[in-house]
């Protein structure tokens, strides 16, 4: 840096010590701020106690969906070309490769069983983020592939991950092995379960 | 070293980078990234503290950080190409240590991002070393006409690359021109250094 610029610095500074706040303003401007969070945190309080269905709709937003990531991110891709400067050509999504006996599905709660040897492993079916890993009711340990064209893929009944959450993955990645011999697979749209039928027409 | 606190300011735009990439899915590349920056700012931190010179601000871009320091006006160009190469050593030191690592994505950036800086662009710190070779062969104002126009070229070069292969970089681009046009701006200052 030059001397110009450090003068320049100095004025900017001695300007600046001139009109700083007094304390009392501070002080006041800070209790507004915790009264609107104390007034915020108590009307969501009432919202949630006051009708059980909308416990369940803070729980379905809040605590399980997602943010559409993929969607969002496929939109910038079109408008302004990827946020990370990549090499990678990206995948063609058209191509549809059926995995190893898909055929052999048979109906199971809001999915489907598929029956394979024990521990093989495992591709995805689709590219997309890996949104969720735990367990969700008669599937056990579910892992949630939320795809770019607004489906998520659950994969069930898998174990010893190759993934973090929250990677991005391509298509046909390995995901895990069988633990017995099936593994579930469910597909979900918008909150609701549709059928493998509809998966292959929406691609 | 009784002054230790070094004013870190963060870019309005890096803010709106983080935002956008948040909302895209990408987490863990944007906070390895901004580890990685930071960590090669360090060492440009470390260095400067060894000549006891003081830090006006260290301010980070997206993919990059410019640490502003104030330094006599007619110290010599070495202390300068030492002060770059500490950015560059606390990389290797970094790069060394994840070999034995698993990370798989810190490591791929961190390559990135120490050969990205070994551009000779400004205000790159592969542009330093560029100034330092000429300064040890040509007078001073021949030695910085010859940076600014090799600067240049490189930075044409690297332009048409990322046009050529797609590589969507070009608010680093802009960046990087700016930085030259301030050069410029400045440039007449510089021969103040003849007076001390």
């Amino acid at each position: 840096m030059d001397e110009l610029e450090m003068a320049a610095l100095r004025h900017k500074k001695r300007r600046e010590k001139e009109t700083q706040e007094p304390d009392d303003k501070k002080i006041s401007r800070m209790f507004t701020k915790i009264l609107l969070s104390i007034i915020f945190l108590l009307s969501s309080v009432i919202y949630i106690k006051l009708s059980p269905e909308n416990l369940e709709y803070f729980k379905q937003t809040v605590l399980e969906s997602n943010l559409t990531f993929t969607k969002i991110n496929d939109w910038y891709h079109d408008v302004f070309g990827s946020i990370l400067p990549s090499v990678k050509e990206p995948v063609d999504q058209t191509k549809m490769v059926s995995s190893e006996n898909i055929e052999t599905k048979e109906p199971y709660l809001d999915g489907y069983k598929i029956k394979a040897s024990k521990s093989t492993p495992i591709k995805t079916l689709a590219s997309g983020l890996f949104v969720f890993q735990g367990e969700k009711e008669g599937y056990g340990n579910v892992y949630i592939i939320q795809g770019v064209n607004g489906i998520d893929i659950w994969y069930g009944g898998l174990t010893d991950l190759s993934l973090k959450l929250y990677d991005y993955v391509e298509k046909d990645t390995i995901l895990g092995n069988t633990i017995e011999d099936y593994y579930y697979l469910a597909f979900v749209k918008d909150g609701n379960f549709i059928t493998y039928e509809e998966y292959q027409n929406q691609i | 070293m009784k002054n230790i606190k070094i004013k870190f300011k963060i870019n309005l735009t890096t803010y709106i980078f983080f935002l956008i990439a948040f909302l895209c899915g990408y987490f863990k590349n944007v906070v390895y990234i901004f580890f990685i920056v930071f960590f090669h700012e360090l060492g440009h931190i470390f260095f400067i503290k060894i000549f006891h010179y003081k830090i006006v601000k260290v301010e980070f871009y997206p993919f990059g950080g410019i640490t502003t320091v104030d330094k006599p006006i007619n110290s010599s160009i070495n202390q300068e190409l030492f002060i770059s190469l500490g950015g560059i050593l606390f990389q290797i030191i970094l790069g060394i240590f994840l070999l034995f690592q698993n990370n798989e994505l810190l490591s791929f950036y961190n390559q990135t991002i120490l050969l990205f800086n070994l551009l000779p662009i400004i205000p790159l710190d592969g542009s330093v070393f560029l100034h330092a070779f000429f300064e040890k062969f040509f007078s001073y104002q021949k030695s910085f006409l010859l940076y600014q126009i090799f600067s240049f070229f490189f930075f044409l070069l690297f332009f048409l690359y990322n046009i050529f292969f797609s590589i969507d970089n070009y608010f680093i681009c802009f960046v990087l021109f700016v930085q030259f046009l301030l050069v410029q701006k400045r440039k007449k200052y510089l021969f103040y250094r003849f007076y001390l």
